[in-house]
């Protein structure tokens, strides 16, 4: 154990890094400084390592890369993007690295940058899973948080800002070394007597009730009612595991469900929502609901207090919570396909 | 029942998974926020509270659309089909005959490539490193005396398929074309225009407005195009006033004719008089090629507003450099306010990062502080959402009386409908709300003009289009052309 809390896994190596072979000495080390200054962080409490240990050709992290076709590569790890896979030369920089973490062994590493991401947590879409701490297979039971690398911010000043607030997450999530996640509790596949109960122990007495709808051929797929951060229920109306597609076995029932919808919606609490406008048409043009005492939309607060930021729910659950990032989980394909008796 | 818990693995089947999803999304939203609700500030708050007082007036036109004339859809595409089909011969025949070269689908930018790089031989024009032969690409190559026809014909077939494309646009079976308008789809705090949640539709706030005549009044109804008058000129003298106290600028947008007026601050040699139409016409005197005085201070003086420096300027007016800084050198003598905005704006940048609006909308800036785009964009900001918020309350009261059905927004004017034997009532009245009073330093008051031009389509009137809106002079006596039924369309 070597007593840091907090590793920072740069990308490579830049002029400076390489002649005294040392992670972030130059200009991006510089600008490192400069974002954990902002966040609150001293680089001295940091422990700081590089993936490659070594300056690429052009300082460009990429040479490491190359196709299949123009020389040996390493195809047993993932491509960093579509054909571009790992020189086999140089992949003893990622086993070392692994390594030199596992020994480590901090509460937290902070994955800088989509090369570092790719070579620890397997995905460069480092714009998609910035912000929230996960797990990876490569490095098992350690906690990581991935962000952009002070190079990408260097280069792309205006997403500094996302790397201040993620860097401020880190600090916190390096008090421990376990992944909590919040807990919640989600009821599914209900029926209407779960329904009944949900919305008479936890909605009707709860201010504040969050809700979303899923859509997918013009129609509602699912709606969810959340009577608090913890807890939530889904009422789904189209299921491909059914037949027809139809979630509810009986039109009455189905009716029925959408009576409860149309009560859950004119419970007195004040109702919140992302990009509310968007469900509240589906409600009325297809169902002639409309939420009662609607009153907060999360993606117009966000606007109000930061116009130039992003608005995505993904996003602001990223910096305002502690979810891990749920939403490259939603499922795509078999699911989102129309059932055959609805073409 | 199945009750997840965030403790419990991720369900494999997708059903489960997308309740999941669904689940926290609803989740994640209460706790967001929890989280965002105590950073408001008295600022940041009433922003917000307008941004949630908007969305009424905006869900009711993005619920109601606009009606179509699907035999306006039927004449117009078949006009501009001939007209691509008219051009697209002519091409072929200037590369076959007049060069010898195979004639090349204008929708293939390999074949625009290999023409007007290999072929023609001209300089590559790049963007983003790749070569492009993209609508800028033409434009500049253009200039080259061998390639401008080639070029003039490429750019035509490329706007009428475009047009082509919008005229297909999916709506809806109600017959009514709709679109999403989002509230913070900008930084400024403008709406920001897209296909309907329903995904028909398409962006409302940028159709040309030739192709405007497909939108029609609903039976009965009278449509009203109402913009504001000199919006971001005004608003950019109303920030001058509160900065500065000079009133220069905001007294000549208010001293009638704003563009002539410069022209006669600005070219101080011309034979200006007393008389208002005179000094028209001599504005309307040329100054360069085919741009008059008055055209000059207009695009230029809105250019060095936003602190457009004289190269890029040039470039895009066509006017030569030399006479572009000699117009900045007179204009800014003549309006000290504006170069001593721009360097407020600079130190704000650099001191704080953030503007404020005078309609009191917060933004930070992310960007580069010291860097020059960031600075355009901060200068930029105020004018922009400050007039974006004016028209939103004027639409808000607009709304909240109940006087007539809005159907769209687009940044500084409004399309509305009403009754139409209730126009003398209506649109003066609306103009009115519009016209609402912003107070700013020292007692003076910021209000914007409208104009309103009325009709039962919303393209502008004509001779072939005898139903367009037209200029609104306190009274329309013109009636609705009767439908044409359309066997008799067919064979007349």
């Amino acid at each position: 154990m070597s007593g840091y809390k907090i590793a920072l896994v740069g990308e490579c190596y830049g002029e400076e890094d390489a002649q005294y072979n040392k992670s972030f000495l130059g200009k991006s080390g510089a600008q490192l400084n400069e974002l954990l200054g902002d966040a609150g962080l001293s680089r001295a409490e940091c422990y700081l390592t590089s993936v490659f240990k070594e300056r690429p050709r052009g300082d460009d992290p990429e040479n490491f890369f190359c196709k299949r076709t123009e020389g040996s590569v390493d195809l047993s790890r993932k491509a960093l993007r579509k054909g571009l896979y790992l020189r086999s030369e140089y992949t003893w920089h990622i086993d070392a690295l692994l390594d030199e973490l596992t020994q480590l062994r901090p509460n937290l590493v902070v994955v800088l940058g989509s090369v570092s991401a790719w070579a620890i947590m397997g995905s460069a879409s480092i714009s998609k899973i910035r912000g929230t701490c996960t797990t990876s297979d490569l490095l098992p039971g350690q906690k990581l948080l991935a962000t952009f690398s002070p190079r990408e911010v260097l280069r792309q000043y205006d997403i500094r800002y996302v790397t201040i607030l993620d860097l401020q997450k880190a600090f916190r999530e390096a008090a421990t070394p376990e992944l909590i996640r919040p807990l919640r509790e989600i009821w599914m596949d209900p029926n209407l007597e779960d329904m009944e109960r949900f919305l008479e122990e936890h909605l009707a007495p709860s201010p504040l009730i969050g809700f979303d709808i899923e859509t997918a051929f013009k129609q509602i797929t699912c709606i969810g009612f959340a009577s608090s951060a913890s807890r939530a229920i889904v009422v789904p109306f189209l299921d491909y595991r059914k037949p027809g597609g139809h979630y509810w076995s009986t039109l009455e029932d189905e009716l029925k469900a959408w009576d409860w919808v149309r009560r859950a919606l004119g419970t007195a609490g004040e109702k919140v929502g992302q990009n509310t406008l968007y469900d509240i048409q589906y409600l009325w043009r297809l169902y002639g609901m409309a939420p009662r005492n609607y009153k907060h939309d999360t993606m117009l607060l966000h606007h109000s207090l930061l116009p130039e930021a992003q608005k995505s729910l993904g996003f602001l659950g990223s910096v305002y919570t502690n979810e891990i990032a749920w939403k490259p989980n939603r499922p795509r394909g078999k699911h989102q396909e129309k059932p055959e008796d609805q073409e | 029942m199945i009750i997840w818990r965030s403790t419990d693995d991720e369900p494999s089947s997708p059903a489960l998974a997308e309740q999941v999803y669904n689940g926290l999304d609803c989740c994640v939203t209460v706790e967001v926020l929890e989280a965002l609700l105590p950073k408001l500030t008295e600022i940041t708050g009433a922003t917000y509270d307008w941004a949630c007082r908007l969305q009424a007036p905006i869900l009711e036109m993005e619920l109601r659309g606009c009606l179509i004339d699907k035999q306006a859809i039927h004449s117009v595409s078949a006009l501009y089909r001939d007209q691509a089909e008219r051009i697209q011969i002519q091409l072929d025949q200037i590369l076959s005959e007049g060069l010898g070269i195979d004639p090349i689908n204008p929708g293939s930018w390999q074949q625009k490539n290999d023409l007007l790089y290999n072929r023609l031989g001209l300089p590559h024009v790049r963007k983003r490193g790749k070569i492009t032969s993209d609508r800028s690409a033409l434009e500049k190559l253009s200039l080259y005396y061998h390639a401008e026809t080639i070029c003039r014909h490429i750019i035509l077939l490329q706007d009428l398929r475009k047009k082509l494309g919008f005229l297909k646009t999916p709506i809806g079976e109600d017959g009514r074309m709709r679109t999403s308008f989002n509230i913070g789809g900008t930084d400024t705090g403008r709406l920001s225009s897209y296909a309907s949640a329903f995904y028909d539709g398409t962006n409302l706030q940028n159709i040309a407005p030739e192709m405007r005549r497909i939108f029609i009044a609903d039976p009965g109804m009278k449509l009203a195009y109402i913009d504001l008058e000199q919006a971001e000129s005004r608003a950019v003298g109303a920030i001058i006033w509160n900065l500065f106290g000079d009133p220069a600028y905001l007294d000549f947008c208010e001293s009638g004719d704003l563009h002539t007026n410069v022209a006669r601050m600005t070219f101080k040699h011309l034979p200006w008089t007393d008389d208002m139409k005179r000094n028209k016409e001599i504005a309307s005197g040329r100054f360069y090629r085919d741009l008059s005085y008055r055209d000059a201070c207009k695009r230029l003086g809105h250019g060095s507003n936003y602190h457009g420096q004289p190269p890029q300027m040039a470039k895009e007016t066509r006017i030569p450099v030399g006479l572009v800084t000699e117009f900045q050198r007179e204009y800014f003598a003549t309006f000290p306010g504006i170069p001593r905005w721009h360097e407020s704006v600079r130190r704000r940048l650099l001191r704080e990062g953030f503007i404020t609006t005078f309609m009191g909308r917060n933004r930070w800036f992310f960007g580069r502080r010291w860097d020059n785009q960031t600075l355009n964009a901060a200068i930029a900001y105020e004018p922009q959402s400050a007039i974006g918020d004016y028209l939103n309350r004027g639409m808000f009261s607009v709304w909240e009386r109940g006087i007539c059905q809005l159907l769209v927004q687009i940044h500084d004017a409004i399309l509305i409908q009403y009754p139409e034997e209730l126009e003398d009532e209506i649109v003066p009245a609306v103009c009115k709300l519009l016209e609402h009073e912003v107070p700013l330093m020292n007692g003076r008051k910021l209000v914007i003009p409208t104009e309103a031009a009325t009709g039962w389509n919303w393209a502008y009137k004509s001779e072939k289009n005898p139903d367009g809106i037209a200029k609104y002079k306190g009274t329309d006596q013109r009636k609705r052309t009767p439908p044409v039924d359309f066997l008799d369309q067919l064979f007349s």
